[in-house]
């Protein structure tokens, strides 16, 4: 089975988009994070590491999204349609099977 | 070597020093950094500050206390240069212990392919926010005791406040308990059997002074 890239590409704005996400953070080490922002920055290049990390073994691909969610619905309704967004996305774009899709849910904005 | 369990971890954390106690908990930055952005309007924005949970979770926690001390201000504007300012300095230190990631407390879901969490850095902010949006009291320290990583679990919260006045105490902390119970429920699963809250700080106005009271 072959990888989709594009289709990983895409995570970033499928999450923003689920309703109840607030933020979207980068779900990689900080330092890896600073680290790419700095090289962007001194390419003078808009960032291009991608907030949603993409782990591929070889059994399948591991998915982490670390989200900030709003006051109206809960933590677990919030994470699980992020969850269900990301599997079926990846199912759709013929990619390896999913080993684990992770949801961190890192704050949560009660008011604005 | 000793093993650490999620307790001695975070008594571990407790035992950070300043700065590098700060730094570990935001992303880099101190809380005087932090400050000084919210001064600038977050302005130039700084990704470093923006992209972090643990760095907004200070950043409102922030906002909110300078809302309190601008509120203060105007309820005793003249006697605002002998207050006690004190208890300002121990919520900057709680925000920035407290506001760094901590442990995964899990959420369930039906698929097998599913690790939802929540943090314990967004849990102590939603119970800091709960209590800092009533009236009079603003919340210092905040702790989750007990195994939180383990669904089911029976764990108890410590909650310390500051009051300020007019209010009573127990009636406020009989209020602040409920509504800590309604958002732990909404935006957890943990299984909560206590909330203790302790007012560690009573806030009174100074006594007018001695020049004052010859005046009058």
């Amino acid at each position: 089975m072959t990888t989709d890239p594009a289709s990983f590409d895409q995570l970033d704005i499928l999450v923003r988009r689920v309703p109840g996400v607030a933020a979207l953070y980068p779900a990689g080490s900080i330092v890896a994070t600073v680290l790419t922002a700095t090289l962007d920055a001194v390419a003078h290049r808009a960032p291009a590491a991608p907030l949603v990390l993409i782990d591929q073994h070889a059994d399948g691909v591991r998915v982490t999204a670390k989200i900030g969610i709003g006051a109206a619905e809960s933590s677990r309704d919030v994470s699980g349609r992020v969850h269900d967004a990301i599997a079926a996305h990846l199912e759709r774009g013929g990619n390896p099977p999913v080993v684990q899709i992770v949801v961190i849910v890192a704050s949560v904005r009660l008011s604005v | 070597m000793t093993e650490l369990t999620p307790a001695n971890r975070r008594f571990l954390a407790f035992d950070l020093d300043g700065t590098e106690r700060e730094q570990a908990g935001l992303n880099g930055h101190t809380i005087e950094q932090l400050s000084d952005y919210l001064d600038h309007g977050r302005l130039p924005a700084d990704p470093g500050i923006d992209d972090s949970p643990d760095c907004e979770i200070a950043l409102r926690g922030l906002e909110r206390l300078r809302r309190a001390q601008r509120s203060l201000l105007e309820r005793d504007l003249e006697r605002e240069s002998r207050r006690d300012d004190s208890w300002v300095s121990s919520i900057l230190n709680n925000i920035t212990l407290e506001a760094h990631a901590g442990r995964e407390i899990p959420l369930t879901h039906p698929s097998p392919t599913a690790r939802l969490v929540v943090t314990e850095g967004a849990v102590r902010g939603i119970l800091r926010e709960t209590g800092d949006r009533m009236q009079n009291v603003f919340v210092g320290r905040c702790v989750l005791v007990g195994d939180v990583s383990v669904p089911g679990t029976p764990i108890s919260i410590r909650v310390d406040v500051t009051v300020f006045p007019g209010e009573n105490i127990p009636l406020l902390a009989d209020q602040l308990r409920h509504a800590m119970y309604a958002a732990l429920s909404k935006y957890t699963e943990l299984v909560v059997v206590a909330i203790d809250i302790t007012v560690s700080d009573l806030q009174s106005l100074p006594e007018a002074s001695a020049h004052e009271q010859e005046n009058q």
